[in-house]
């Protein structure tokens, strides 16, 4: 085992992909990270993810930003050789009803003027963009930019990275509390015991953060739920070209959600979330089946869409337990005891927002950023820690 | 690294401080997992948390082998256990 380096410029906590992230945007800013992750990097709601990176049906306030964050994971790509499964095959909208033609007509409106090239399909055309979409539909909206990543490859890729450009990363390596002295954070105590000083510390544990910032009496506004989702056995490629999204209510109705996509390996990831589950404290760390009606619902939901599917066998299922905030929104940026930054607060779509936010981070961090100015000032309130009037 | 002792299937074994539990269960718990058909032995699947495949009971509770570490007195039981000594 590498031993704990006694002090550190920088500490990132949490090892998934936002705060890989953050390391990597630090690293290249010249900063020399120590990111610490609990157990394995990636391992728990990163790995979990359906990784989507788009901006359709993400809100108006945060195009910019997203559109900035698509690029970065593009561009990523092309420089790594794509390790990492990157994907930029649309996304389908499906629309069943006549509430979600209205919803989706708005979306496709507000995105067009800011110049997203998403539009409207008729029935007809779906089935020209997805041919076994073949369930009773009343048309879809397109977002032909929509990509998505492998998770797994997606975290190596940035770690790896990450290591290059300077950072430590360190796995099986818990953190327990932030330390302070006089009122600012001065390093982190480990699960072990050992300390480690610092004169900077970023909470990037996603659902973890609130028990870590505790530590140190912040009432972060970041609660576990628990999200769901179910993988097939493999397919022949081309099954399921783009990713299949229910349209999203207008107007913040929490409306559930279906995610359906097929991954580089064949397999068929999808769900369908009706209900939000109670997430009962200590939930993220035990383990937790997935519920059967979550299970049911998920299978009439990729049946009513795919009917070519409905013999198809189940491989396996799994559970992981997002960050939400009160407005749906991370929180990045300073909290109340200098030299303590926050990332977290993925809301189920952390995928796509985590290069953009490790950037914006490490420019807030270092004074000198690194995304152009507009876009810095944007995330700045957009994703202000304060926001909430809780903790900071 | 340090040896230390773990109860496994509820025999005493010893083993290095810190060393991912899922090397212990593939050397001494040969019945840890197994292919479904011809009852072939089987490593890790993931190894990183998220298949779940390597679930065994630690210390009165379900756990990812992959994700825990050998600790001096951890109590670990597999399907398998009461099928003799590992």
């Amino acid at each position: 085992m590498i031993p704990l380096p006694q002090s550190a410029e920088v500490i990132v906590v949490g090892g998934g992909i936002v705060g890989l992230s953050v390391a990597l945007a630090l690293a290249q800013a010249g900063v020399k990270p120590l990111l610490l992750e609990a157990k394995s990097f990636g391992g728990a709601v990163t790995g979990g993810s359906l990784a989507a990176i788009g901006t359709h049906m993400h809100g108006l306030a945060e195009f910019a930003v997203m559109s900035h964050a698509c690029d970065l994971w593009r561009d990523l790509a092309a420089r790594t050789g794509n390790p990492f499964e990157h994907n930029p095959q649309g996304q389908i909208g499906f629309i069943r009803d006549d509430e979600g033609l209205e919803s989706g007509a708005a979306w496709v409106a507000e995105e067009r003027a800011l110049g997203a090239e998403c539009r409207m399909l008729t029935p007809a055309e779906v089935s020209e963009v997805e041919p076994h979409l073949t369930g009773p539909l009343l048309g879809a909206t397109f977002a032909p930019d929509t990509a998505t990543v492998n998770p797994f490859l997606a975290a190596r890729t940035v770690l790896a990275e990450a290591r290059a450009a300077g950072a430590v990363a360190l796995d099986h390596t818990p953190v327990a509390a932030l330390l302070t002295e006089a009122g600012r954070i001065n390093g982190v105590r480990m699960a072990d015991g050992t300390e480690i000083a610092a004169g900077q510390v970023v909470l990037a544990a996603g659902p973890w953060s609130q028990e870590i910032g505790a530590s140190v009496g912040i009432d972060l506004p970041v609660v576990p739920r628990q999200a769901q989702c179910l993988a097939t056995l493999r397919q022949p490629a081309g099954t399921i070209t783009r990713v299949v999204t229910a349209v999203e209510s207008r107007g913040g109705v929490a409306s559930g959600y279906t995610q359906i996509q097929q991954a580089t390996s064949g397999q068929i990831l999808f769900n369908t979330v009706v209900d939000f589950i109670d997430t009962p404290p200590g939930a993220k760390d035990s383990i937790r089946e997935v519920p059967s009606g979550f299970v049911l619902s998920s299978i009439d939901t990729l049946t009513m869409l795919f009917p070519a599917l409905a013999e198809i066998p189940l491989l396996r299922s799994w559970v992981r337990f997002e960050a939400v905030s009160p407005d749906s929104r991370f929180l990045a940026g300073t909290l109340e005891r200098d030299g303590l930054w926050i990332c977290a607060g993925d809301n189920g779509s952390g995928y796509c927002r985590s290069l953009m936010l490790g950037r914006f981070l490490a420019g807030e961090i270092t004074g000198a950023p690194v995304l152009d100015a507009a876009l810095q000032r944007d995330a700045r309130t957009l994703y202000d820690p304060a926001r909430h009037g809780r903790a900071a | 690294m340090n040896t230390v002792e773990i109860l496994l299937d509820g025999h005493p074994v010893a083993c290095p401080e810190g060393l991912p539990l899922t090397e212990v269960l593939m050397s001494r718990a040969p019945g840890w997992r197994q292919s479904p058909k011809l009852g072939a032995a089987r490593g890790m699947f993931c190894g990183m948390g998220l298949c779940f495949e390597c679930v065994v009971e630690v210390d009165g509770a379900w756990s990812r082998a992959c994700l825990e570490r050998i600790r001096a007195g951890m109590v670990v039981r597999t399907a398998r256990a009461g099928e003799g000594e590992p």
